[in-house]
């Protein structure tokens, strides 16, 4: 009991110092208050898109306004997955971001932000449609070897050209599309971003500033698909 | 064929086995409890996951002791003539099994971590409308896990004296030590939050380490106690003075000669063999029946004594 009190006492006295909790290992936050954010960029459109000199997209517009927050320079490191993810992993960079959801199979090596959207696969329907209720047999329209074309599939659906009656897309394309939702749902994705393990004060800085930007992420990603569809 | 009377608790034991009982169910309910708030907050710590899945484990002894005690009552007969009373011994094997493995497995993975220089990572949870560091919660869940077991173990541990029973005196000894797990649990998380990657894995190992213990100390004496040791004191862990006692009690009865006794433990009771050389030939039979009679009434663990009158002890 008494170990426990002592601690209890040590730690309110280093938080009343103004100490930052929970700190980094490898001092990733402090680096980023100090000059620059490096971030790394994977094309996914319209969550990241590779661009001339910037990147474009979602993603990398949150990034900038953090860094505004944080008075940092961002160093933009457009490139492949693998070499981006490899380079996170070393804490060369202090994010990479391109898209990704919660269940990609690099997050057993590295850290990742609490979700912050769901992106939901939905499949719509023209209006004049008959309504759907099971997809078995049913011809629906996807991109040629998209995840959404792969889980059609296992539900038993027929591939369909790209103006057929039936598509899936993410809920967030519905209002711009001019289709209706059938209420059947494909697949979920939980965005998240990710970042270098155990840098965990840069994280939860992070994870702040993605809470406060949910209600605006489906409008991001509108407008981002109007500028570039 | 002749069987074992079955052997019944005095009357303080039977009320202290109903207590022990109510205690044990109460310690699967609260361990519960403290599973189910940790497993909700549960990080990235390699400490705190060491600590969870102790408690995980610590639900195996408590309903060993309950299946056990529901079957060592069970009457001796035709197919187990010496009725069901090693079965605490049996149920406290298994526990120190289980224990031993699982600290062996926890203590590698947590050399594992350290070696991998693994940096856990623990980011935040939304709590009423809040963004909260998970490691917070995780330390009010750890402070929450070491409470329970604290209380009941203190209460446990007299009970398991008055009864002689190991398995619950193991149980019991588990839960008074778990603050410790708790504490380093804590610690852990702490470090994670100060920037010390390395603590959390230290932590872990020292977790690790005492379940580790637990399970090593308890298997060796389990073993024991089924190779049929001479009886030990639960409480100092000295072997029992009992034995000498019912020899100088024998040896003053006016027709014994010289006395031997041999005892093991047959889950709490304490049986074996009792040699005695008569003095001189006569009622033999009577005598040996009045000497098993005030043999039994030194100990209420005493039971089913055989006495056997010898020539000689050698």
């Amino acid at each position: 009991m008494r170990v426990v009190f002592q601690l209890a006492v040590a730690l309110a006295l280093s938080l009343s110092a103004g100490c930052e909790f929970p700190r980094d290992p490898e001092q990733s936050l402090d680096e980023i208050r100090r000059g620059v954010l490096r971030v790394g960029v994977v094309d996914n459109p319209p969550w990241a898109v590779h661009g001339a000199a910037e990147p474009g997209g979602v993603e990398p517009a949150l990034l900038r306004e953090l860094a505004a927050q944080l008075g940092a320079r961002i160093q933009w490191v457009q490139g492949p997955e693998q070499e981006l993810l490899r380079a996170l992993e070393k804490g060369v960079l202090h994010v990479v971001v391109g898209g990704f959801a919660d269940d990609n199979p690099w997050t057993a090596r590295l850290g990742k932000t609490r979700s912050y959207y769901t992106t939901r696969f939905i499949v719509a329907a023209r209006r004049q449609a008959p309504p759907l209720t099971e997809l078995a047999r049913v011809p629906v329209a996807a991109a040629v070897g998209s995840a959404a074309a792969g889980h059609l599939r296992e539900r038993g659906a027929r591939p369909a050209p790209p103006d057929w009656q039936y598509r899936a897309l993410p809920s967030w394309r519905l209002p711009d599309s001019g289709l209706q939702p059938t209420g059947l749902t494909l697949y979920e994705d939980r965005q998240v971003m990710l970042v270098t393990k155990g840098e965990n004060g840069w994280l939860v800085t992070l994870e702040r500033f993605l809470d406060a930007q949910r209600p605006r992420i489906e409008a991001l990603l509108r407008e981002q698909a109007r500028a570039s569809p | 064929m002749r069987l074992r009377r079955p052997h019944r608790f005095p009357a303080e034991q039977a009320r202290a086995r109903v207590r022990a009982r109510r205690l044990e169910w109460l310690t699967l309910l609260c361990t519960s409890t403290v599973i189910a708030a940790m497993g909700l907050v549960l990080g990235n710590s390699q400490a705190m996951r060491t600590a969870w899945i102790e408690d995980l484990l610590s639900l195996v002894p408590p309903a060993a002791v309950l299946i056990a005690m529901r079957i060592e009552q069970r009457a001796p007969n035709q197919r187990f003539p010496f009725g069901y009373y090693r079965t605490v011994s049996i149920a406290f094997l298994t526990a120190s099994l289980a224990l031993t493995a699982f600290g062996a497995l926890l203590l590698f993975e947590g050399g594992k971590t350290l070696l991998t220089r693994d940096h856990p990572t623990i980011g935040t949870m939304q709590l009423f409308g809040a963004t909260v560091w998970q490691g917070w919660l995780m330390i009010a869940a750890l402070v929450y896990s070491v409470i329970p077991p604290m209380i009941l173990g203190r209460l446990k541990q007299p009970l398991a004296v008055e009864l002689h029973n190991k398995a619950l005196h193991a149980d019991a000894r588990m839960n008074r030590a778990d603050w410790m797990t708790g504490a380093a649990a804590i610690l852990g998380v702490l470090g994670i939050g100060y920037g010390l990657w390395w603590a959390d894995a230290a932590a872990a190992i020292v977790i690790a380490a005492s379940v580790l213990r637990d399970g090593l100390v308890n298997l060796n004496r389990a073993v024991k106690d089924l190779a049929d040791e001479a009886p030990r004191r639960i409480e100092t862990g000295d072997f029992d003075p009992l034995p000498e006692r019912m020899r100088a009690l024998l040896e003053e009865l006016p027709w014994v000669k010289e006395a031997a006794v041999m005892l093991r433990e047959e889950g709490h009771l304490l049986t074996g063999q009792v040699y005695v050389v008569p003095r001189a030939d006569g009622d033999i039979t009577r005598w040996v029946e009045e000497a098993a009679a005030r043999l039994q009434a030194l100990d209420w663990r005493l039971y089913d004594l055989a006495v056997m009158p010898v020539r000689r002890l050698d």
